[in-house]
């Protein structure tokens, strides 16, 4: 039995010679909020269904909850609750309905949550699915993920179509979720923001691969940005941080963004340099992090392409 | 089975079958002449009502597949609830067909059109066969044919395979065709069709139902879900 809710080895997708997913491994212990993050074709998704079990990984490995998603299917099913990004009921079916059905349908489903989320998203009587706003649609699908009371919770742009203060209910009800007895929450989302306030891991991919894994305030415990009033030379940042940025703002100045930060290396540079005295030290948020880490990446990638 | 997902199956294809139903049931009891095993109507509605049932049964919308297949039931349970629907709707419009001619109502409507009642009442009964032979054939080839290009869209299947795939799954759906074509051609020169159906034509109906069903419920294990 595997200790991680999910586990990822080596996981591979390639889709007609297009590479979706490369050997990524991702590792997620139960009890952690997890944010899945990437941009446009990241490769997000394909790895939701793969963990699902809807998609058959090119090579690699994937367990959820411990179990192959595709051989332990209608027993991990019922641990499992998704809502993914396109996802859509049957047309014909109320809320009341669907909420009905998945009561016969899940031994752990809390009815009486179902009841009071009913009222409070204003879904009652609201008619056919089919009929819906496209935020009564997502509603919908979280409140179904959310009273399933499944150990796991796969969530792919949840909070996509909701407005602000329904995207703060659900948030709320996210940390509620989590904070239930190791219940496990693994959320894709483009909302950072958003999922700064509620994850305590970050995984960070792009193009299929893994960019970054680990705590989120480790990360942001990391990462700074470091403003010299005066020119350092790269090599000698490198030999004291890992920089994903490099650059200079205005003549005589320079303006990088590391990613292992600590006083002690800033005294050590200092030493060793002393026009890099006094840098202005600035933390960036989730977001920032984010792009920065995208843009470093793609630099990366253009540099091997030129050569 | 699992009454949630009949439920949504259901929800699919009611409206169409039940209109099917209506028709066939109106073109059987408002038939001027007595019905034979070679009537085309009623062929070509089992040969319709094969193709629908299965298409509507196994074929889910792409934005509530995400839906259907994360539901806690396997792939297996899945396909033997639909697949049982199918068989099932298919039993019904024969026992509808049945009690239709059986009950006498066809008498009742043409009574002085039918001089042979009742020994034509019994004769007429040969149509359920080339009815459930056809409908059968055809649900299951449907069956086969849209599991087996699902199986074929996953992309980890190269292009250069899909081609032969594609290929040989075209030279069994003929195969098939044929088959069915004789079968058709024993039973319409019954006259109690079940006395006069070749011991082949059943072994080939048998063979038909089991290969398809088996290979579909392999597919269904292997295909690849939307979003």
């Amino acid at each position: 039995m595997s200790e991680y809710a999910i586990e990822t080895r080596k996981l591979t997708k390639i889709f007609d010679n297009r590479i979706a997913v490369d050997a990524l491994d991702i590792q997620t212990s139960a009890g952690s909020v997890l944010g899945f993050v990437g941009v446009n074709g990241a490769g997000k998704t394909t790895t939701i269904r793969m963990l699902m079990g809807h998609l058959h990984p090119t090579s690699g490995q994937v367990k959820t909850l411990g179990n192959d998603p595709r051989r332990h299917n209608e027993e991990l099913k019922g641990r499992v609750a998704y809502v993914s990004e396109n996802m859509n009921l049957p047309g014909w079916i109320t809320p009341e309905g669907a909420v009905k059905m998945n009561t016969n349908l899940y031994s752990q489903w809390d009815s009486s949550l179902a009841e009071s989320l009913l009222d409070e998203f204003e879904l009652r009587g609201s008619g056919s699915y089919s009929r819906l706003s496209r935020g009564q649609k997502r509603k919908i699908c979280i409140l179904l993920a959310i009273c399933q009371n499944a150990e796991l919770l796969i969530m792919d742009e949840p909070a996509l179509g909701l407005d602000v203060a329904a995207r703060h209910d659900f948030l709320k009800r996210i940390l509620e979720v989590a904070c239930g007895d190791k219940r496990t929450v693994f959320i894709s989302s483009h909302l950072l923001s958003d999922l700064e306030r509620i994850v305590d891991r970050i995984v960070l991919i792009d193009k299929g691969r893994l960019l970054l894994q680990g705590n989120l305030e480790d990360l942001k415990a990391g990462v700074r940005q470091l403003h010299f009033a005066a020119e350092v030379p790269k090599e000698e940042l490198e030999q004291h941080f890992q920089v994903i940025r490099y650059n200079h703002p205005a003549a005589g100045e320079t303006l990088a963004v590391v990613l292992d930060f600590n006083e002690q290396r800033l005294h050590q540079l200092c030493q060793q340099n002393s026009s890099a005295e006094n840098p202005r030290v600035f933390g960036l948020n989730l977001e920032d992090i984010f792009v920065e880490l995208v843009k470093n990446t793609n630099g990366k990638n253009e540099e091997r392409t030129e050569q | 089975m699992v009454w949630e997902l009949i439920k949504l199956d259901l929800r699919k294809v009611l409206t169409g079958y039940i209109t099917f139903v209506l028709v066939i049931s109106a073109y059987i009891l408002f038939r001027q002449r007595p019905l034979e095993s070679t009537d085309t109507i009623v062929i070509a509605a089992g040969l319709l009502q094969g193709l629908y049932l299965a298409w509507r049964i196994f074929k889910d919308p792409g934005s509530t597949q995400s839906f259907i297949f994360s539901r806690p039931f396997s792939r297996n349970r899945l396909f033997w609830n639909r697949w049982g629907l199918g068989i099932t709707l298919q039993m019904v419009t024969l026992l509808i067909v049945l009690i239709l001619i059986a009950s006498g109502a066809r008498d009742f409507i043409h009574k002085s059109n039918l001089p042979y009642y009742p020994m034509v009442q019994w004769y007429e009964l040969s149509v359920l066969w080339p009815l459930a032979i056809v409908s059968l054939a055809a649900f299951q080839i449907q069956m086969f044919l849209m599991l087996r290009a699902r199986t074929l869209q996953t992309a980890a299947l190269p292009k250069w395979r899909k081609v032969p795939t594609y290929a040989i799954i075209c030279f069994f759906a003929f195969a098939f065709s044929g088959g069915f074509h004789l079968v058709v051609r024993a039973v319409s020169d019954g006259f109690v069709a079940p006395i006069y159906l070749g011991k082949a034509a059943l072994f080939y109906m048998f063979t038909l139902t089991v290969l398809t069903t088996l290979t579909s419920v392999r597919c269904y294990r292997h295909i690849e879900i939307e979003a």
